[in-house]
C-alpha cells in the first residue's frame, strides 16, 4: 500500500569514532507497530447527521471503497476508534455526539467533515453549534460543502499520517 | 398455474438469470477508483474548490463580502490619500465557513476571485484553513496560472471581456 515505512534506526555518533544506538530504539519500534496496527484498521462510528453523511456513504460504497484501507463502519461506539462528525450539529444533537464520543474507548479520533461540522457554515443561528471543536477535540478538519469523496479520503489519510507520528500513546507511564 | 410458470418455478429460472449476470460481471473491470495510490482523478473543469484571490485585480469594492451567504469574507480597506483609490489592507476568507456557492465569484466585477479545482486541503487546525491575503494570493499564483481567462470565459459567461457591466443592465451608475 505504500503506507508502511519502517526505517532501520541508524547509529548516532556521540564522539569522534564512538557510535551508539539512539535512545528508545525498542520503544520507538514498538510505537511503530502500535501505530501501524491502529491506522491500518481505523474503525469509524456509523454516525451521520446531514447531507455530508450521504457523501460519507458514497465513499464507503464500491466506487471509492473504504474497506480497502481497513476502514469498516461499526454500529457501536464501544468498538470504534474514530468519530466522523458529518453534517450540521444542532444543539439538540450535540449532547448525543458528546455521549457517543465519551462511550468510545481510547485511543479515539474525531474527524470534522464538511463546513457545518467545522464551523457551523451559514447556520450562524441560535440552534446550531458553531463547530464541533467547541465540545470535541477535533483531529482533522475537512472543508467542503459537502466535501467530495476524494477530499474525504484525503482527510482520512491525513488522520492516518497523524496517527503514524504518535509517540507512546499506548502507555500510561509516559 | 400454467405449465410455463410451473417449469419456471421448478427449475429456478430467475436464479439462473441472476447468476448469469453475476458471472458476466466476473470478467469486467472493478469500478473502484483506488484514489490515493493509483488514480488521482482531477476534478471536472469548473469544480468549485479552494479559493484564490488576486491582489492586482481586487479594487476593494466589498461586493463579494456583501453577497456571501455565510459572511465568511472579511475585508478592510483604506483610501490612499494621493490617488484617492481604495487599498485593500485585509482580505481574509474563512474557508471552513464557506459553502462554495461561488456567489462571490459571480459578484466580483473585476474577476479577482476564483474557486479553483483544488480540493485536497484537509488540515489539522482551524487556523490553517483561515485564508489570509498572502495564502489566497499564493493559491491564485499556484492554481490559476494560465487558466484565468479561460476560467472566466467558460464558467462565468456571458460576461464582457473587461468585466464591466453591460449597457442594458439596470444598475446604479451614480447620480447624473
Amino acid at each position: 500500500m505504500g503506507l508502511i515505512e519502517i526505517s532501520v534506526p541508524g547509529l548516532i555518533e556521540v564522539e569522534k569514532g564512538t557510535k551508539v544506538l539512539p535512545p528508545n530504539v525498542i520503544l520507538t519500534s514498538f510505537n511503530k507497530v502500535v501505530n501501524w496496527s491502529r491506522f491500518s484498521s481505523l474503525w469509524p462510528m456509523t454516525f451521520g447527521l446531514a447531507c455530508c453523511a450521504i457523501e460519507m456513504m458514497t465513499t464507503g460504497s464500491s466506487h471509492y471503497d473504504l474497506d480497502r484501507m481497513g476502514i469498516i463502519f461499526r454500529a457501536s461506539p464501544r468498538q470504534s476508534d474514530c468519530l466522523i462528525v458529518a453534517g450540521t450539529v444542532t444543539k439538540k444533537i450535540a449532547s448525543v455526539v458528546r455521549r457517543v464520543y465519551d462511550q468510545m474507548p481510547e485511543p479515539r479520533y474525531v474527524i470534522a467533515m464538511g463546513s457545518c461540522a467545522c464551523t457551523g457554515n451559514i447556520y450562524n443561528v441560535y440552534s446550531v453549534v458553531q463547530g464541533v471543536d467547541t465540545f470535541l477535540p477535533v483531529d482533522v478538519y475537512i472543508p467542503g460543502c459537502p466535501p467530495r469523496p476524494e477530499a474525504f479520503i484525503d482527510g482520512i489519510i491525513r488522520l492516518q499520517e497523524k496517527m503514524r507520528r504518535e509517540q507512546f500513546r499506548w502507555s500510561h507511564w509516559r | 398455474m400454467t405449465t410455463k410458470e410451473l417449469i419456471r418455478k421448478i427449475f429456478f429460472v430467475e436464479i439462473f438469470k441472476g447468476m448469469a449476470l453475476t458471472f458476466s460481471r466476473l470478467f469486467t473491470h472493478a469500478v473502484t477508483r483506488r484514489y490515493p495510490h493509483k488514480i488521482r482523478r482531477p476534478a471536472q473543469p469548473g469544480f468549485r474548490g479552494l479559493h484564490a484571490w488576486s491582489g492586482e485585480r481586487c479594487v476593494g469594492c466589498k461586493l463579494c463580502a456583501g453577497i456571501c451567504p455565510s459572511q465568511c469574507i472579511y475585508i478592510a480597506t483604506e483610501t490612499d490619500k494621493e490617488t484617492k483609490k481604495l487599498v485593500v489592507k485585509k482580505y481574509d476568507i474563512e474557508v471552513l465557513r464557506c459553502l462554495f456557492c461561488s456567489f462571490c465569484v459571480e459578484a466580483c466585477p473585476e474577476g479577482a476571485l476564483a474557486l479553483t479545482e483544488h480540493y485536497e486541503y484537509a488540515d489539522y487546525s482551524r487556523e490553517a484553513l483561515y485564508m489570509t491575503m498572502e495564502k489566497l494570493q499564493a493559491n491564485w499564483d499556484k492554481y490559476m496560472a494560465g487558466k484565468v481567462e479561460d476560467y472566466f470565459k467558460r464558467f462565468w459567461g456571458p460576461r464582457p471581456e473587461d468585466f464591466s457591466t453591460p449597457e442594458e443592465q439596470a444598475v446604479f451608475r451614480g447620480r447624473k
